[in-house]
């Protein structure tokens, strides 16, 4: 390995195969999606199971405070 | 790797695209050139992330809970639960391998990305509260154990993190996860403590099959560890962690069986050893010493009688070794998640001077933990009893992301949920949810259950 301008490189990294491999775990890494839309059943689902968490953490507020006393 | 069909990103390939190149063409040589034992090499190359997630994950308090299980209540009903809860990481952790496998994005990004920054922001609220929460209670066990040979905190907490820094020193995601394995690979020394408290074996298969027996019954004190069971199983760090690692080492869908066999080993070596720490606790169950609140150094000496020396020996090395393979693996997945937020590089492939932040979130989330360990007067007993249940109750909302990730078609392609699957998340999900408001119950109304 030498180290080049910000970034360290192989000695077969010149190798077009291996360069051809790399180009396609780069666009995997870097592909864009878009923001799905949220239909209203799944929207109700996301607030309810928010409301659980909480009102779970009250739950847990509570154990904390029966401990310290 | 063909399977990857909606390319929208930059294609100049960076440091980490190479590394993952390399290890790709390793496995196809051996696809290639050993076709009759390809089975077993490609799964010793392409193990790593399953086993370290479910080893990990049995980790300081988890390890303390089942302990705390076995001196409670003995070798019956909680033998079985822990099979159970395990079966439910493996359905859980699969839907995580597959995202990763099919998309090559950790699952902050892909929340972000498909959902938006708000409920992006919950997820990642969630995690990192979590996720610090326990790693404190990693530096809690990694003290305890030293603490049983006499270590001083202060050296305890600053060799973890020197060894947390060897683990990424080589900036090669290859090395660290065969560090990291070969350390979560020590969770098996509780299989020998188990040995030396004398099991009835028979027991054991009678409470396998019999789900039985369930001392005392149903009261708040039994749900209170079955929640605490369960979130030594599934935790919303490990849907972050195992769905990173996997794209980082640069998995697809073509390496999904040895992906998921990954998985399966882990959650049953993970459920083995979990049920070797109740069955080594289980003799102060049945001498009748009182447990509820042992800490790990006080389960070590109530364990000499019954194991010898060696024994409680063990069990603190154990303690320490989970508590020191939970640090590594926790601070990881929150450096993969702030990372993909933040949109810098965030892989154990890349060099110090490209991923600066990434290795910074690493050890200082590590530090910052391990350093409230040492202040005195820190509430540390509190976080202890709480991690395992708040990490319970987190996991619904999780699931539910992972859910709505694995059924997107844009995303997943052929290989979203099919119904058997989604049957089996949605179950998880509403048994988790069950078992929250369960405990709740228990706890706004203490004398529900008689």
């Amino acid at each position: 390995m030498n180290a080049t301008a910000g970034s360290l490189i192989r000695a077969d990294d010149d190798d077009p195969a291996l360069r051809r491999e790399a180009m396609v775990y780069a666009a995997r890494r870097t592909a864009t999606w878009q923001r799905r839309p949220m239909s209203p059943g799944v929207s109700i689902l996301f607030w309810s199971l928010r409301a659980y968490v909480f009102f779970m953490l009250g739950v847990v507020a509570l154990v904390l405070l029966r401990l310290a006393h | 790797m063909t399977e990857h069909t909606a390319l929208t990103g930059s294609q100049n390939p960076a440091h980490e695209d190479f590394d993952r190149a390399h290890d790709r063409r390793a496995i196809d040589l051996i696809r290639r050139r050993h076709p009759r034992w390809s089975g077993a090499r490609l799964l010793l190359l392409l193990a790593g992330p399953g086993v370290i997630v479910f080893l990990g994950e049995n980790d300081a308090p988890s390890m303390l809970s089942y302990a705390a299980t076995g001196a409670q209540f003995g070798i019956g009903f909680f033998i079985p639960f822990v099979v159970a809860t395990f079966a439910i990481g493996f359905i859980v952790q699969e839907m995580a391998v597959r995202i990763g496998a099919a998309t090559g994005q950790g699952h902050a990004e892909l929340i972000f990305a498909r959902f938006g920054r708000f409920w992006g922001g919950f997820a990642m609220l969630d995690l990192v509260a979590g996720n610090f929460l326990t790693l404190v209670t990693e530096f809690i066990g990694i003290r305890a154990g030293l603490g049983f040979f006499g270590v001083p905190a202060v050296v305890a907490v600053g060799l973890s993190i020197v060894v947390i820094g060897f683990a990424i020193s080589t900036s090669r995601y290859k090395t660290w996860e065969r560090i990291t394995m070969g350390l979560a690979l020590g969770n098996a020394i509780f299989l020998p403590v188990a040995l030396l408290s004398h099991p009835d074996p028979g027991a054991i298969g009678h409470a396998l099959l019999t789900w039985s027996p369930l001392p005392h019954g149903l009261t708040p004190d039994t749900i209170t560890l079955m929640i605490a069971d369960i979130g030594a199983t599934v935790t919303p760090w490990m849907l972050f962690f195992q769905q990173g690692a996997v794209a980082d080492k640069g998995l697809t869908t073509s390496d999904l069986g040895a992906a998921r066999l990954d998985t399966l080993i882990g959650s049953i070596l993970a459920a083995i050893f979990g049920i070797a720490a109740i069955v080594a606790t289980a003799p102060l169950f049945t001498h009748g010493i009182s447990a509820a609140n042992f800490e790990a150094a006080q389960f070590a000496e109530a364990l000499v009688p019954y194991t010898g020396h060696l024994g409680a020996t063990l069990f603190a090395i154990g303690i320490f070794e989970a508590g020191l393979v939970a640090a590594i693996t926790i601070s990881t997945s929150s450096a993969y998640a702030f990372g993909e937020v933040l949109g810098h590089a965030h892989s154990l492939n890349s060099p110090f001077r490209d991923a600066l932040p990434f290795y910074v979130i690493l050890l200082g989330s590590a530090c910052a933990a391990g350093g409230l360990t040492l202040i005195p007067g820190a509430p540390l007993e509190e976080i202890v009893i709480l991690v395992n249940v708040v990490a319970t109750l987190a996991m619904p909302p999780a699931l539910l992301f992972l859910l709505v990730l694995a059924n997107d078609r844009e995303l997943m392609g052929d290989f979203r949920n099919r119904l058997l699957a989604n049957i089996a998340g949605i179950g998880v999900t509403a048994f988790l949810i069950a078992c929250g408001l369960g405990f709740a119950a228990t706890v706004i109304f203490p004398h529900l259950l008689g």
